[in-house]
């Protein structure tokens, strides 16, 4: 088999076994079966040693990280919102319910990914510095953050519609939920800043300026300030908890089309090498 | 106690509406600008007096909270590391906003192309583009810089894999040259000056131009990458005639010893052949080309930011805050663990439009979002491709239309173009007239239906003169565009309706003997047989 029928095949395991964690979670939880819950999380945990192994492959074959094409994007992307969730639910294993929103998102992104062109594209020599290398993966590591706020989210906005159910019992109250809600966007600020951080000191290296306006910083930038005032709002406006989960949506919505949307819609410096 | 009118003023700076105002109007502006294209987003937005009145509001604000905050936390035993994070963010902020307006005021950045073996002398003219700050002169080098060399190796498909530059600085009191090298992301610095290369490179080429009335012309005409190692640039002769250049790099990086060369008069092509380093070509207007070299040339700019480590150090804060503020437990007395997160807890409550901003973002994503393909857009790409095309005819060049044709239209343009070039002819055509009556997209393709307009006549290579008469056609066509590497390039083209010539039919007569063709009655392709 060639390396890339392997990457494929490593990739679709991985999709596999996350989709039976998917599944092992909603009937554990839905059933009240505890024991069901660990084999499912442990299912998603095997889904990523495929994942990985795909990842490791697609470094040794393009001889570069995940971040040219939208393919090694998405996967690294769900990669990383996958193990965050598995860390969270290690140290907090109640609230399993959060795997039902990342894992589907994370399946969704892999499985996107693996129908866009898989081509390898050559690394151009501005690529070659140590600050893409934090400026990608503290990117990533925003996304997951983000993405397990957006899980918080809406369980929240279940439990404050009044939804009743033996998964949503078994999460905490609402005031810890919204909680730990806006400590997921905390820490997808810290790796946010430090993405513009790192992208900005790397700019300086390679064209000369550290902010040039270019359409992808702009929404970095834009991406950071609406977290801002969500967090600014929250504080000042005593924000209700059903307005503070919308704008977490809204918020996380904003960063992926910063992300996955824009780089492929308007001319950039970063259009130039994250195509296809 | 009365408020003072300062109070009354720093209450307002720090007033949650204010703030949560300064942050949104930025937001926006981000938004708007990245909108328009680049060029006019920085004059109307980012540049605009408008934008920079917030920001420096934002700034004001920002000093207000942060000194407001300070006095709070010096008051705080023991010190609570979730105020110091926001204070410090505050902080970091403000260096960054302070740093970016001391750059606009004595940071200076300038650009030039050079070649292998140039020197630039320490002065401000010898930098071709200079951005300058509002207080302070254009920048100068203090020593003369001399480019050495230029390495630079290609992948096969024809990407930049690395470019590596020689440049010779002389020193101040007339020492020894220094020699230094520098490649993409590592720059050099001379007399406080940051030097860099960019990616921009590719040959040059050192040319003459004597017209037969004995003005000569010289000039470097610096090719740029095209595409695959192929580079290409154009010089307008001191006559109105234009030259098209092209020249292929090796991978390896090894200069390339010959030019592919066009002259055109207007709509005739003159000239075209491979003219090597060295070489003197006759046109048939009797003036001469001479080829003086092919070195390379590459981009260098230069900058200086009084401000940089302002702005590192802002960085710093702003990372040490959120880190602090989002990510570290607090002293607990209890020895328990707190979770932090800001808590509304400060003021009464403030009703915040939010929901019209979530409106706007959502109409924002949903604008900048839309791929549809409009009959405008559709009108954009078959203009282009008969523009492209027109021009590969006009100058018997077939490697123009690479950028508009898949693999099938290409042959089938290759042919057609090539075998012009056999007969010694051109077609110099123009379009009168195009209307998009149709634009349909799938998946991967997009099927457009034009009425065009188009006025053809053959030219005659070296002369110009026209050969034949002049036609005017109108045509209903249907275009196949398919998507190769995120763009859509014209897979195959079909009359949508028999065409309407106003000369149907007419042998060709060429001056070669040797072959001879017709116009086709039923097809705008004109098929050539060669006895």
């Amino acid at each position: 088999m060639s390396p890339f029928a392997w990457e494929t095949t490593f990739h679709w395991s991985a999709v596999a076994l996350y989709i039976a964690g998917i599944v092992g979670i909603a009937y554990a939880l839905i059933f009240d079966r505890p024991t069901k819950r660990v084999v499912a999380l442990w299912l998603a945990a095997a889904g990523l040693l495929p994942h990985t192994t795909a990842l490791v492959l697609r470094y040794i074959h393009v001889g570069h990280g995940p971040y040219m094409m939208k393919y090694e994007v998405l996967s690294s992307n769900a990669w990383i919102a996958v193990v965050l969730l598995l860390l969270f639910l290690w140290r907090r294993p109640g609230w399993s319910p959060l795997a039902l929103v990342v894992l589907p998102v994370s399946v969704l992104m892999l499985g996107f990914g693996l129908f866009t062109n898989p081509e390898a594209r050559d690394l151009p020599p501005t690529l070659r510095s140590m600050w893409l290398v934090f400026h990608v993966l503290f990117n990533k590591l925003a996304v997951g953050a983000f993405l397990l706020s957006v899980a918080a989210a809406v369980i929240l906005l279940r439990k404050l519609a009044g939804s009743s159910s033996r998964l949503l019992d078994r999460m905490p109250d609402v005031g810890t939920v919204e909680t730990y809600m806006v400590r997921f966007i905390g820490f997808g600020m810290v790796f946010w800043t430090t993405t513009i951080v790192a992208g900005a000191i790397w700019a300086n290296q390679s064209w000369g300026r550290y902010w040039g306006w270019d359409p992808i910083e702009t929404w970095s930038l834009v991406t950071w300030l609406c977290y801002a005032i969500l967090l600014h709002a929250r504080l000042f406006f005593r924000l209700k908890a059903r307005a503070t989960a919308w704008a977490t949506i809204a918020c996380f919505v904003v960063s992926i089309l910063t992300i996955l949307v824009f780089p492929f819609v308007f001319p950039s410096m970063h259009s130039a090498y994250f195509q296809s | 106690m009365q408020p003072t009118a300062f109070h009354s003023l720093k209450r307002f700076l720090r007033s949650p509406a204010v703030i949560v105002g300064e942050i949104a109007v930025i937001t926006l502006a981000g938004v708007v600008g990245t909108l328009l294209s680049q060029e006019l987003a920085s004059e109307r937005v980012f540049r605009s007096w408008w934008f920079l009145g917030t920001v420096g509001l934002a700034f004001v604000s920002l000093l207000v909270v942060s000194l407001d905050q300070g006095r709070r936390l010096g008051r705080t035993r023991p010190l609570k590391l979730a105020p110091l994070g926001g204070l410090l963010i505050h902080m970091g902020l403000l260096m960054v906003i302070l740093a970016a307006a001391l750059k606009a005021l004595f940071g200076v950045e300038a650009v030039v192309d050079v070649m292998e073996g140039e020197t630039l002398p320490p002065t401000s003219t010898a930098w071709a583009v200079h951005k300058t700050g509002l207080l302070v002169s254009p920048l100068r080098v203090a020593n003369p810089i001399t480019l050495e060399s230029v390495e630079a190796r290609r992948y096969p498909e024809g990407d930049l894999k690395s470019l590596a530059v020689g440049l010779s600085l002389a020193g101040l009191d007339a020492t020894a040259p220094r020699e230094v090298g520098m490649a993409l992301n590592q720059s050099v610095d001379s007399s406080g000056i940051r030097i860099f290369a960019s990616s921009d490179y590719g040959p040059a080429a050192l040319m003459e131009w004597r017209e037969a009335s004995g003005t000569t012309c010289r000039t470097a005409v610096l090719l740029k990458h095209e595409r695959g190692h192929r580079f290409e640039g154009e010089w307008v002769g001191a006559g109105g005639e234009r030259a098209y250049l092209r020249a292929e790099v090796n991978p390896s990086g090894i200069r390339p010893t010959k030019v592919e060369v066009r002259v055109m008069r207007d709509t005739s092509l003159l000239f075209t052949g491979t003219v090597r380093a060295g070489e003197t070509v006759t046109l048939p207007s009797g003036g001469t080309l001479v080829m003086h070299g092919i070195p390379f040339w590459v981009r260098l700019h230069a900058n200086r930011d009084p401000a940089l480590w302002l702005i590192y150090l802002g960085f710093s804060l702003v990372l040490l805050g959120v880190t602090v503020r989002f990510t570290l437990p607090p002293d607990s007395p209890s020895g328990t663990s707190i979770v932090i997160v800001p808590h509304p807890v400060r003021y009464e409550s403030e009703r915040l439009p939010l929901p019209l901003m979530l409106m706007i973002l959502v109409c924002v994503a949903g604008l900048t979002s839309c791929n549809g393909y409009s009959r405008p857009k559709a009108r954009q790409l078959v203009e282009r491709y008969n523009t492209v095309v027109s021009e590969a005819y006009r100058r018997g060049d077939v490697k123009l239309v690479d950028s508009v044709v898949g693999p099938n239209e290409g042959r089938k343009l290759t042919g057609l173009i090539g075998v012009r070039l056999d007969m010694g002819l051109t077609l110099d055509s123009k379009l009168i007239s195009l209307e998009v009556l149709d634009a349909r997209t799938s998946k991967d393709e997009l099927q457009v239906r034009t009425r065009e307009h188009w006025s053809y006549c053959e030219r005659r290579i070296g002369t110009g003169q026209q050969v034949g008469e002049k036609s005017e056609d109108t045509y209903e066509m249907q275009y196949f565009f398919k998507r190769f590497e995120q763009n859509w390039l014209v897979d195959r083209i079909e009359f949508a309706t028999p065409p309407k010539f106003e000369h149907p039919s007419k042998i060709w007569e060429v001056s070669h003997g040797n072959v001879s063709g017709h116009v086709a009655d039923q097809s705008k392709t004109k098929e050539i047989t060669a006895p």
